[in-house]
């Protein structure tokens, strides 16, 4: 019985993981067919005959790596503001007791329930305003749009860091800025590998603010150039799907690269 | 230089709730002063304001003469150890020894050299190299006070430094501790509510409850001589006995009335009588200030709780108005649970305490 029962879990198991890879499987194996190919041609082979990489020449030659560039101008500075900003906010919010502490976080909680659209148009004519249209406009709008829930997370990372060592190095007579950025911040670094990859993915995956404030098409990130493609252009499929591989490279470096802190984040705890 | 300290009315409020009142507290140049109370008294809101962490309500700190009550805690001279060492997990043993003096930005050849004669004095060579994570306790508590010492400090505040290591090497770092103090001649502000810890390191001890000071005295003097039946109970590792008593005259003679039996007023002279105004009083005896089945007849009988024989000496529970009521008794002593003993009470080891005030009565003080 528990033997029958181990193999149905097994079974569902393997069901679950077929069903979230499958998918990604198929854009691969289909970005290596020849473009002439449809998605859905009428003999299916589970491993792909004739591979080809006509389809990526065909990527190449169009303005991919600009798009990419564009979509890495906009995600770095981001990152970069992201860390500078939420940092300080954190640490106030996580050691100083002071008038509206409370409704702070919560507003902090409660406007990432809104979505995005609600915020598109009046960016676009402030933006307008301050001639910060295009690429900077847009890393300002990103950093606001993932302020909220980093300056949450970042404040329960600092939780766990004792005060007492804020206090130790406050007594040896080490500035606010130094405490902040050379003591308590290394000791958050698996909260800033989550920053780094919740940013680097919020960023990567964005449309709705892109496409409304991106207004010079040769500053179209990936996501909007992506969205164009499919929509005007004529695309065949195996082209499309070599896009969507290229596009997925950088930010499976990052994860790579971050997954580091967060594990060890997770093991060691900040302190014992 | 050393200095010495003096607290001054000092006074510290969290919103609504005083955690230390009135403190007025005189530490020499050289002591070692132990804050000692139950969590809670206000020992730490009163080491935390002579390091500069927390501003008084009302009150002032002096170091010899300066006042320091606002001054920032880096111009006090003070070097602080932590309970939980507050030692940074990212630096070695090293790093952390050498950050007061890299962050006054002092020349390298110079860290270095301090470095190591710390580290030879303390005997940690060894762990130079080595993060917090993966040292003991006891190692930690040394990179601890090497931090402290290297800055050569006024003053030393220390926050329970030991309430982290394990039971026996407490006994032992805790006579380092103290030697370590004599040696470097620092005066010294340590808290604990360890009342064992108290009475082996300190010079004086101050004893600290709900913010108020009780009595500051040398430890065999807080011992012998408590000026409240609260310091009474506090120290010692077996609390002192209480027995509620109201005060009759017979014959002219004064008694003390517990419900069960009553004993002799100790003579007194008529000052002392007319201090007792309130008729309510608590008799403190200690576990030795009583015998077991003495020769004479005892003062009371009363039934064996439990017997805690400890090999030179076995623990006598007997239970006396509803409470235990402990003596020391001979490593011999043999009875069964719920036997009637009876107890003589030792009327010079006697102490009386006034029930309503706490304070002491008799030994006249």
């Amino acid at each position: 019985m528990s033997k029958m029962k181990t193999i149905a879990y097994q079974l569902i198991a393997i069901s679950i993981i077929v069903l979230v890879v499958f998918p990604i499987y198929w854009t691969f194996i289909t970005s290596f067919k020849t473009p002439r190919a449809g998605l859905f041609t009428t003999e299916f082979h589970l491993l792909p005959v004739n591979l080809t990489l006509e389809a990526y020449q065909a990527a190449f030659q169009s303005p991919l790596f600009n798009w990419l560039g564009n979509t890495l101008i906009v995600t770095i500075p981001t990152i970069i503001l992201l860390v500078f900003l939420v940092t300080p906010i954190s640490y106030a919010l996580s050691r100083y007791r002071f008038f509206g502490r409370k409704s702070i976080m919560t507003m902090f909680i409660l406007v990432q329930l809104l979505p995005v659209m609600i915020a598109a148009w009046p960016l676009f004519f402030i933006m307008k305003e301050f001639n910060l249209l295009n690429l900077q406009g847009l890393a300002l709008a990103y950093t606001a749009m993932l302020m909220p829930f980093h300056v949450i997370n970042l404040k329960l990372f600092f939780d766990t860091i004792p005060a007492e060592l804020d206090e130790y190095a406050f007594m040896e007579g080490a500035s606010l800025p130094r405490i902040l950025y050379r003591i308590i911040l290394p000791l958050a670094k698996s909260g800033l590998g989550v920053m780094l990859i919740l940013g680097f993915m919020g960023v990567w995956n964005e449309y709705v603010l892109a496409r409304t404030l991106i207004i010079d098409s040769g500053q179209y990130t990936f996501s909007v150039a992506f969205g164009e493609i499919g929509a005007y252009w004529q695309t065949p499929w195996p082209v499309f799907a070599a896009y969507s591989v290229v596009s997925s490279i950088p930010l499976l470096i990052v994860f790579i690269y971050a997954q580091k802190y967060l594990k060890k984040g997770l093991m060691k705890g900040a302190l014992k | 230089m050393m200095v010495d300290i003096t607290l001054e009315g000092l006074t510290k409020q969290f919103g609504k709730t005083t955690a230390v009142k009135d403190l007025n507290l005189k530490i020499k140049e050289k002591e070692f002063l132990v804050l000692l109370g139950p969590s809670g008294c206000g020992k730490t809101t009163t080491l935390r304001m002579i390091a500069g962490l927390e501003v008084p309500t009302k009150g002032r700190i002096y170091f010899a003469d300066k006042d320091v009550t606002y001054l920032h805690p880096k111009k006090r001279k003070v070097a602080m150890v932590f309970q939980n060492y507050a030692l940074f997990p990212h630096m070695t043993a090293y790093e952390n020894i050498s950050f007061p003096l890299r962050i006054e930005k002092r020349p390298k050849e110079e860290i270095k050299k301090k470095v190591k004669e710390i580290a030879g004095l303390l005997g940690i060579e060894y762990l130079l190299d080595k993060k917090p994570g993966m040292i003991s306790g006891g190692e930690a508590q040394r990179v601890a006070l090497g931090r402290a010492i290297i800055k050569e400090p006024e003053v030393f505040l220390m926050d329970e430094p030991l309430s982290n290591v394990d039971a026996k090497l407490r006994v032992f770092i805790r006579g380092e501790l103290k030697k370590l103090q004599k040696d470097l001649q620092i005066t010294t502000v340590y808290v604990t509510h360890d009342q064992v810890e108290a009475m082996a390191l300190a010079d004086k001890v101050a004893v600290l409850n709900k913010g108020e000071l009780q009595q500051v005295a040398k430890p065999l003097e807080l011992y012998h001589s408590p000026l409240t039946s609260f310091v009474g109970g506090f120290i010692g590792t077996l609390p002192m006995n209480f027995i509620e008593c109201s005060v009759v005259e017979r014959n002219g003679k004064l008694l003390f009335d517990s419900g069960y039996f009553s004993i002799n007023a100790p003579d007194m002279s008529n000052t002392l009588i007319n201090k007792i105004t309130s008729s309510e009083v608590q008799i403190g005896v200690r576990p030795e200030g009583a015998v077991v089945n003495g020769e004479d007849k005892g003062d009371f009988n009363a039934s064996l709780v439990s017997l805690e024989p400890l090999g030179t000496e076995t623990i006598v529970t007997v239970e006396l108005q509803g409470k235990p009521f402990r003596v020391r008794a001979s490593a011999d002593f043999r009875a069964k649970i719920g036997d009637k003993i009876s107890i003589k009470i030792d009327k010079q080891r006697m102490y009386v305490f006034n029930k309503r005030t706490d304070k002491r009565i008799y030994p006249n003080t």
